[in-house]
């Protein structure tokens, strides 16, 4: 094949084929570029060439992906696209500034630069706040490219000259467009005429029953698709699947492909950044998993106050001297934050506190206001922090939706409590499922705590005694704003951990999440901080709902 | 305007696939697909899907049926028909997944990607590229350089298998 070349060709293509072009258009049509179709869909009365612009606009609208071209052809005719980015670069950057270029005079020529083409792109969108994009496009108009703007202000003045038409002569536009209707028609029916061979010929071997290798179907896979596909695989693959092909490489690497590969994963933190404690004399590090540059971005971070770090690393959750630390995502910000509860001293009179470090700004801040219940039987006010053991180590903690979850004990009660990371001091209290009441004695210890499951909210109990008795119960909170969405879809007799490990008595469980809908449990010893590994439990998507 | 609509009961589509063969099937049915349910709301009754390919359409007009009539009781049947529905080649996942792209199924579209995200993510580069159909462009060195540099994910043994 002649890469190459082929530019051009199909460049002009995209302005001349004028039948081929709706339908190129709408195969084009990913979810997030629905609402422009609405919008252009019309405008495609208004004439093929703006149609033939606005395709190569909405490319570019819907962004990033570096290699523009790889937008702008996207085509119907299958070609294959990937070879060709991959030949030469630096051509195709030429050609790309170049066409730039040209649309943005072509652009000028039709729109202005004035003002008064910006405002009234900043009305449409203001207009149509309702669709997702328009708001995000309205704040960001300052840092959109010039061409991008120009677009936008295209499409309100073709929006205008469309509601002008409507309101002078409604029948009059109706005709008009009927009439244009009934060309569009005639002349898909000729371009079908022209096309159908060509697919019906491409199409055969398919039909029969095997792809044809010739056929090539990675390659008139839209990149969007592509990157919906490469978004949901967790990190190792994705740098694996680098070396697939240059082309691949691009889009894994690309900015807003880990945007939405951060989107996707937003639920599972654990794939998103790792917290760890280096060593002794180390430092506190945040090293973040999902841009893709496992280790080329690390963090470090100071330490808390009141903080001795030990020789201890673990993923996400961990207790470095004793003490948790909890890492969750802002969407809101943006930004990471670590949550650190403290349980305050009896001896100094210190109450129990939190300390929160936004790693954008890397400082630790201070807070005293855990939210507090009145006690009906003492009228003590006392604060509803998470339990601490007497290491000042709390059960484990949970980040989603947006917020710390911790349960809460107070007055002898154990309640669900939840602290937005984006707006500090806001704390909720909510429901738990009821849980088994146990007695700590000599004999049975229990724990219980509180973790993320395939994107849901989890609390679990751990009961047992020293003859290795008891159980282990998990609860999942199905809807998470609907408190009576609370589920047990677990119960497991814990000698059936304790089996495989002898002798080892059931110590300490805890939950973690994991994106394969497993559970993971834990399996230690407190006491001699021994370490019995972690347990997989696998909970079949079915069986997973099907427990309600 | 909307009032003709909601009299009418059963309304009926054709769906013309891109080997201009004709599908009726039940409007209900058919605005589980945003593409469609836009045009039925600019009151098109025909819809040509020149993107859509005969062998597609049949499969994904029968999930739409199966999922238009999901009701609690028949829970389990649909998740069966799932996971039928999904078992199959690479190649006709990649069909699907540009239909149902098309078609603006959202449930469809993120159960197709999930299944081929699923599918390829212990599978080697080289199996990879045979399943995409995608000629490796980089030279022996470059590759090399790419492997070096992100050696934690090449540790361990790989699925070179293509289905």
């Amino acid at each position: 094949m002649e890469p190459l070349s082929l530019k051009p060709r199909e460049k002009e293509e995209l302005f001349r084929d004028g039948e081929g072009m709706d339908r190129d258009f709408e195969g084009d049509g990913g979810s997030s570029k629905e609402d422009l179709e609405i919008n252009l869909d019309n405008q495609i009365r208004e004439g093929y060439l703006f149609l033939s612009v606005m395709r190569v606009c909405v490319c570019l609208i819907m962004e990033v992906p570096k290699p523009v071209w790889e937008c702008v052809v996207t085509p119907s005719n299958k070609t294959n696209h990937i070879d060709i980015v991959g030949q030469n670069n630096t051509a195709i950057d030429d050609d790309v500034s170049v066409e730039t270029n040209l649309l943005d005079s072509f652009l000028e020529t039709f729109v202005g630069r004035d003002a008064a083409a910006s405002a009234k792109a900043l009305v449409l969108l203001e207009a149509n706040s309702g669709i997702e994009v328009c708001p995000t496009l309205f704040k960001k108009w300052k840092q959109l490219r010039p061409l991008t703007q120009k677009f936008i202000a295209l499409i309100a003045e073709l929006k205008k000259t469309n509601e002008h038409l409507t309101i002078n002569g409604l029948n009059r536009a109706e005709k008009e467009v009927k009439v244009l209707d009934e060309e569009n028609d005639a002349s898909e029916e000729s371009s079908d005429t022209l096309i159908r061979p060509y697919k019906k010929k491409k199409h055969t071997p398919v039909s029969g029953g095997k792809a044809s290798s010739t056929k090539a179907v990675g390659i008139d896979f839209q990149e969007e698709i592509l990157r919906d596909i490469l978004s949901r695989l967790p990190v190792l693959p994705l740098l694996r699947f680098k070396c697939v092909s240059k082309f691949w490489k691009t889009l894994i690497s690309d900015p807003y492909f880990n945007m939405k590969h951060q989107r996707h994963h937003e639920n599972d933190l654990n794939s998103q950044k790792l917290l760890v404690a280096l060593d002794m004399d180390s430092f506190f590090s945040s090293s973040s998993l999902s841009t893709v540059q496992l280790v080329d971005d690390v963090q470090n971070l100071d330490y808390p106050s009141n903080f001795e770090p030990v020789d201890s690393c673990s993923i996400y959750e961990f207790a470095p001297g004793n003490t948790t630390f909890i890492l969750g995502y802002d969407a809101t910000s943006g930004d990471y934050k670590i949550f650190k509860p403290d349980r305050g001293s009896d001896d100094i009179d210190l109450p129990p506190s939190y300390e929160i470090l936004a790693l954008k700004s890397g400082s630790w801040r201070k807070i005293r206001n855990y939210p507090t219940r009145v006690c009906p039987r003492t009228g003590y006010t006392l604060e509803i922090c998470p339990k601490f053991d007497e290491d000042n180590n709390t059960e484990p903690l949970a980040f989603l939706h947006g917020a710390f979850h911790w349960l809460g004990f107070s007055h002898r009660q154990y309640s669900m409590v939840s602290f937005s990371s984006s707006s500090d001091n806001v704390f909720r209290e909510t429901s738990i499922p009821e849980l088994p009441k146990y007695r700590t004695n000599n004999t049975w210890k229990f724990f219980y705590g509180v973790s993320v499951l395939v994107g849901m909210l989890c609390v679990y109990s751990t009961h047992y005694n020293l003859q290795m008795e008891g159980n282990f119960k998990l609860w999942v909170k199905k809807d998470y704003s609907v408190e009576e969405s609370w589920t047990e879809i677990l119960l497991y007799k814990t000698s059936i951990f304790v089996q495989s490990y002898q002798n080892i008595d059931l110590q300490m469980v805890n939950c973690y999440s994991a994106a394969d809908r497993m559970v993971v449990l834990y399996l230690g010893h407190p006491e001699d901080h021994l370490d019995y590994g972690l347990k997989l439990i696998s909970i079949k998507t079915g069986s997973f709902i099907q427990k309600a | 305007m909307a009032s003709t609509t909601e009299t009418k009961q059963k309304k009926m589509l054709i769906l013309k696939s891109a080997d201009n063969d004709e599908f009726e099937i039940e409007e209900s049915v058919g605005v589980q697909s945003e593409t469609i349910k836009n045009l039925v709301e600019d009151g098109f009754t025909f819809v040509p899907l020149p993107n859509v390919y005969t062998k597609a359409l049949i499969k994904i007009i029968d999930y739409l049926k199966k999922h238009a009539n999901k009701t609690d009781s028949n829970d389990e049947e649909i998740k069966t028909f799932d996971k039928d529905f999904v078992n199959t080649t690479f190649d006709d996942l990649f069909e699907l997944v540009s239909a149902a792209n098309y078609l603006h199924i959202s449930c469809l579209m993120n159960m197709l990607c999930q299944t081929i995200a699923d599918r390829i993510k212990d599978k080697s580069p080289e199996a990879v590229r045979k399943i995409f159909h995608i000629n490796c462009d980089y030279t022996p060195e470059e590759e090399a350089k790419i492997r070096k540099a992100n050696a934690q994910a090449f540790e361990g043994q790989f699925d070179e298998s293509l289905d």
